[in-house]
């Protein structure tokens, strides 16, 4: 037992290690580089980074094709804490090494929770709007609203990491969720799709149809998700709505997607409903409010010198708020969330803010300082020696 | 002293495994529930008019004589089948492999308004968008038999855009016309297009 910990111990702490994930770290960067043409920037991060072993289609067949960057980060901090804590001693001479590995290793983990962990969302807001949420870049839901109260709308949302499930050949039944009182079964749900007219084409033919609603008119038709830059996906989900105690109520089949232009509502027990595909939403306890947008030039041209969003701060307890202008590099940090001007139309008086959730984000600049007090600290160490040695 | 080969391969393999297993616990921690809550109500949102199969008013038929050169593409796709009226595809007779696409399609409404369109292309070949104020010297006025077509023509560093668009407002409906690819071979095929803009007629479906 004690051999095999051992030969575990040397594989992990050799140098030979490191210079082989080192080697694979730059292979991958440069392959998903190469990919990065097909696939966009959140393309790559999720095929080549943000995985285990990156898997690559050839001719239709998922192949395993190279490591993935949790992977290869995993090994490298396994290898470079063993290496740290079974190799290096620690003494005043070696201590600026020390702290670089330290900080080495702090960075890996940032990158690796930051993978875990990070979610961007974008809040898209005009001038005198209110708003307490922000919307997924990429991430859908299903959104089945009791509208009937005055003051607010009861909302269930189902994320399509659940609606992916749903096969048309095996539906997805959602069973009693709580808050609704009919039955929600998935029968289909495609990442990214197009709506043709129903019967325009027999390929068709065995598609999932809707049987209420304007969904009607449409046919949803999968396409291949697309992950490029200039780009969107367009999901599009069929759900069943029935009571299985009320024979009298027949099931209805609703057909849901961003591109169908109306909200789909239906009354039902005395209440009124409406269903919509959406962007995942982040609800937070506090809200912005969008007092004016800056679009500078610089003068005698056309180019951007300056974005800014001037805002409206509300918190819990803070009914009167306080004004925060977030500009380019000087976002707005508040209840563990960024705000960033991502994007801006002045003419119409809109700002779009990127929201960014990263419990980790403050590891990186830890992780650099420990790096640099380090490499500074080891150079210094050197020079004393060097400078002692050549002493007369 | 040197190691078994086999016995290295068995340690990288099972570490690897160690480790990813390991990982893959932690992310399988991400949130993937139900939620209930309450949300405050939001105003009415204007649909948006870019759906063609939620529009109730059919769209009426479209005619053209289009270039010999000009070889018309089979819808190939479901895409293709949704929204293009008209696909073609035009290659370069010098062997040189360039090609452009020309696509006509039709939406009910504006689809965003003229600058909405004009930057949606411009974004396409990877041009910085167009102010307001830019807007009118961003396009040309073609008059055709079939009515007023406007024309922008957009230039990025390997493709250009021929963007023409008609509008019938008493349908409620804009008829988009697209040529874009090789920049050399887009500029030789412009009056083509403009030819080709002047062919089309329409008739009540």
């Amino acid at each position: 037992m004690r051999a095999i910990w051992q030969s575990f111990l040397d594989f992990f702490t050799s140098l030979k290690l490191t210079v082989w994930l080192l080697v694979l770290s730059m292979v991958l960067v440069f392959l998903a580089t190469i990919d990065q043409r097909e696939l966009g920037v959140f393309g790559i991060q999720q095929k080549w980074f943000y995985t285990f072993i990156v898997v690559h289609f050839i001719k239709g067949f998922p192949m395993p094709v190279f490591l993935g960057g949790y992977t290869i980060g995993a090994l490298l901090f396994v290898n470079l804490t063993a290496a740290f804590i079974c190799r290096f001693k620690l003494t005043w001479k070696k201590s600026g090494i020390w702290l670089t590995h330290a900080g080495l290793i702090l960075l890996l983990i940032g990158g690796f929770l930051s993978g875990l962990m990070q979610e961007d969302y974008q809040m898209r807001i005009r001038e005198g709007e209110t708003k307490n949420y922000s919307e997924s870049f990429h991430l859908y839901e299903l959104a089945i609203l009791d509208t009937t109260p005055a003051g607010h709308d009861n909302v269930t949302a189902i994320p399509d990491s659940i609606l992916s499930r749903a096969r048309a050949s095996a539906p997805l039944d959602l069973g009693d969720v709580a808050g609704l009182p009919f039955r929600v079964t998935v029968r289909a749900y495609y990442q990214n799709a197009v709506l043709v007219r129903p019967g325009s084409d027999p390929r068709f033919a065995s598609l999932p149809t809707a049987t209420a609603g304007i969904g009607q008119r449409a046919l949803a038709v999968p396409v291949a998700p697309t992950w490029r830059q200039n780009e969107s996906n367009w999901p599009a989900v069929y759900v069943e709505i029935s009571d299985p105690k009320n024979s009298a109520r027949p099931p209805e089949t609703w057909l849901l997607s961003s591109q169908l232009g109306e909200p789909q509502t239906f009354d039902y027990d005395g209440r009124r409903w409406r269903m919509e595909l959406r962007p995942a939403r982040r609800y937070t306890d506090f809200s912005l409010t969008l007092l004016k947008v800056t679009h500078d030039l610089y003068a005698g041209s056309n180019i951007p010198k300056n974005y800014a969003s001037l805002v409206l701060l509300r918190a819990p307890g803070d009914p009167d708020g306080r004004e925060v202008r977030i500009h380019m590099n000087a976002p707005l940090r508040h209840g563990g969330l960024a705000f960033y001007q991502y994007q801006m139309r002045a003419e119409a008086g809109e700002s779009v803010l990127q929201v960014v959730s990263n419990p980790g984000w403050l590891i990186p600049y830890i992780a650099c300082t420990l790096m640099t007090l380090g490499l500074l600290l080891q150079f210094t160490i050197s020079l004393c020696n060097f400078a002692r040695r050549t002493k007369p | 002293m040197f190691r078994k080969p086999q016995s290295y391969l068995f340690q990288s393999i099972s570490s690897v495994l160690c480790v990813a297993t390991l990982l893959a616990t932690l992310s399988a921690c991400r949130d993937s529930r139900i939620a209930s809550y309450e949300a405050p109500k939001e105003p009415p949102q204007q649909s948006p008019s870019e759906s063609a199969a939620a529009s109730s008013a059919p769209a009426p038929q479209i005619h053209w004589r289009a270039p010999a050169h000009w070889q018309a593409a089979a819808p190939a796709d479901a895409t293709a089948a949704n929204v293009r009226v008209g696909s073609f595809t035009i290659i370069a007779t010098d062997g040189s492999g360039r090609a452009a696409d020309m696509a006509v399609t039709t939406f009910p409404g504006d689809v965003g308004g003229d600058l909405a369109n004009i930057n949606r292309w411009r974004g396409q070949i990877k041009l910085a968008p167009i102010t307001a104020a830019e807007l009118p010297s961003a396009y040309v006025t073609i008059n055709a038999p079939a009515g007023e077509f406007l024309l922008a023509d957009m230039t990025g560093d390997d493709k250009r855009t021929l963007g023409a668009w008609f509008r019938q407002p008493a349908q409620n409906r804009t008829w988009f016309f697209k040529l874009t690819g090789d920049v050399d071979l887009v500029a030789a095929e412009r009056e083509t297009f403009v030819a080709f803009l002047k062919t089309v007629a329409f008739s009540d479906s």
